[in-house]
């Protein structure tokens, strides 16, 4: 209940006094009596939590938070490509081997098994061996800027080595060519982690796409008609791979080649027209 | 050419500016630069009246008295404004007052209609640059009048609001993305309080506004991340020490046509068929 002092009768003022009454000296509010006689007078006690809420909880950084970090890492194993979700362990131990033993993958030829000194003739289609051989399959953040320029600068590096292209890339005035750098330094970091020769490394296919959602604006022409500005923004793919893949493509070439028929540069074919035995002008 | 000479002679002696010979030297006006005073002040050359008698009274709160006897000692009509008894009401008020501050009462007629749980809503808030300590300022309900105002402090706090303005405030225009004008939101009342002692708000603490401008840029940045385009759903972001970074992980490029899971496969399973049935099981 609000109390009201309406009825208080009046009292000569007491000057020497004056100074010692406070601000809410005389008031219901500070004497903490709101309900009268009713409730008894409390001083308020700090509770155990109070006196010790100085005391901060701090939670790990998320970097420290293992729990945390397991499960980023569950989620991202998941979502990782990987040789091993789609080939058999069989072909994985047998392409291993191939590789130990020539330094690179040869088709359809016979490797032995140290272990269980078996021989097996391991001969693996196109597309297995594109799985198994290393490679790193690349996506850039988006950019701001157009197919059209960024495949520019893409053919100028397609086919080199990574090396090689960052260093052609960082003399190129252009604006993709910066953004490319960057791009094939992620690709270089990546190789060291997975332990590749990074020298060996070389794109092996380098393409842009459009990254989806540009902003569109108006674009005011004279004599009543209008079109479109677009602000196109683009992403960048690489399949970045190393020397084992350069090697054995060698060596298919070389073997191509040796089994090629000789050839032949004068026509040993029977002639393919009426021989007439006289002219014909 | 006398006549010539005459036409000249007048165009000199009405300093017209703009001629259109060259003027004889000697009809220059003979006037030493230093002499000219440009920019002359505007002020001082007004009648000045004599200071009023009413202005020669200062540094007391109840001046009409002395005033009216200043007046009647020069002989001099007394002004209107200084022929009533305001210095008497004015006397006895705050006579009252000070007897009122002293018994601890409120030194006003407190309302009648009581309320026992107030829903308003009072927001202290913080100065401006031109207010001076004994000021404060509130947020106040619309429906909120000074005597409400004064009533709810007095009540709720035991605070002497001396003297209460009133400021009803135009909300700012608002603009909603889809909408085709502004509005406004609706009006807020604002009143302002003249208090005994000076109330000056406490410095935040560092930490806090620290804390604050962090949590404020960690938001941003989460919220720049949640609503990222394209591939920029790929970005690292720091906000909250990077809570929401991810572990990544290499991709190896296998193409979309070769991405089946290995007991998916047609051809291992043909080869497990084969097997099975070689062995007889």
């Amino acid at each position: 209940m609000i109390r009201t002092f309406l009825g208080a009768s009046k009292v000569p003022v007491r000057a020497q006094l004056r100074p010692f009454f406070r601000l809410f000296s005389h008031n219901p509010a500070t004497r903490n009596e709101w309900f009268g006689d009713l409730t008894r007078k409390t001083t308020p006690e700090l509770s155990k939590s109070e006196e010790n809420s100085d005391e901060v909880v701090s939670n790990p950084a998320p970097k420290d938070d293992t729990q945390l970090q397991e499960y980023y890492m569950k989620q991202a194993r998941e979502q990782q490509i990987r040789s091993d979700k789609y080939i058999s362990p069989l072909k994985r131990r047998l392409f291993d081997l191939n590789v130990a033993q020539n330094g690179f993958f040869k088709n359809n030829t016979v490797v032995t098994d140290p272990d269980t000194s078996k021989s097996y003739k391991v001969s693996l289609t196109e597309q297995e061996i594109e799985i198994l051989e290393p490679s790193i399959y690349l996506q850039s953040y988006r950019i701001k800027l157009s197919m059209k320029k960024a495949t520019v600068v893409n053919r100028f590096v397609r086919g080199f080595t990574v090396k090689h292209a960052i260093a052609q890339l960082h003399f190129n005035p252009k604006k993709m060519a910066t953004e490319l750098e960057k791009f094939l330094k992620t690709g270089l970091e990546q190789a060291h982690k997975l332990g590749y020769n990074e020298d060996g490394l070389y794109i092996h296919a380098l393409w842009t796409g459009s990254d989806g959602e540009w902003r569109k604006r108006l674009d005011a022409k004279g004599r009543g008609r209008t079109g479109i500005i677009e602000h196109p923004y683009i992403h960048l793919k690489a399949v970045l791979k190393t020397d084992q893949t350069t090697k054995r493509r060698q060596w298919e070439q070389a073997q191509a080649q040796r089994a090629a028929k000789p050839r032949m540069f004068l026509n040993n074919e029977p002639l393919n027209f009426k021989v007439r035995g006289h002219y014909k002008w | 050419m006398k006549f010539l000479s005459l036409l000249v002679s007048t165009a000199s002696a009405t300093g017209r500016r703009f001629i259109h010979h060259r003027e004889n030297f000697r009809r220059y006006p003979k006037v030493n630069i230093n002499d000219v005073e440009l920019e002359k002040p505007r002020f001082g050359f007004r009648k000045v009246r004599e200071p009023l008698i009413s202005q020669s009274v200062k540094e007391t709160l109840f001046p009409n008295t002395e005033i009216k006897r200043r007046y009647l000692k020069a002989g001099k009509p007394v002004p209107i404004k200084y022929r009533y008894i305001n210095d008497k009401i004015g006397r006895r008020n705050y006579e009252k007052y000070q007897e009122e501050v002293a018994l601890g009462l409120p030194h006003f007629r407190v309302g009648e209609k009581k309320i026992y749980f107030p829903k308003g809503r009072i927001c202290l808030l913080r100065p401006n640059a031109k207010h001076t300590p004994y000021q404060a300022k509130f947020l106040v309900p619309r429906n909120f009048n000074k005597m409400d105002l004064r009533d709810y402090l007095w009540h709720v706090y035991g605070l002497r609001a001396l003297n209460v303005t009133v400021q009803l405030l135009h909300a700012k225009f608002q603009r909603g993305p889809d909408d085709h004008a502004r509005y406004r939101g609706p009006q807020y009342k604002k009143m302002t309080i003249d208090m005994e002692e000076p109330f000056i708000w406490p410095e935040l603490p560092q930490s806090v506004v620290e804390n604050a401008n962090k949590t404020f840029d960690n938001q941003l940045m989460a919220l720049e991340q949640k609503t990222a385009t394209g591939s920029d759903k790929l970005k690292p972001s720091d906000a909250f020490d990077g809570l929401y970074n991810k572990p990544v992980l290499v991709d190896q490029f296998i193409p979309r046509r070769a991405r089946k899971p290995v007991e998916a496969r047609d051809d291992v399973n043909a080869e497990k068929e084969m097997v099975m049935l070689h062995l007889g099981l």
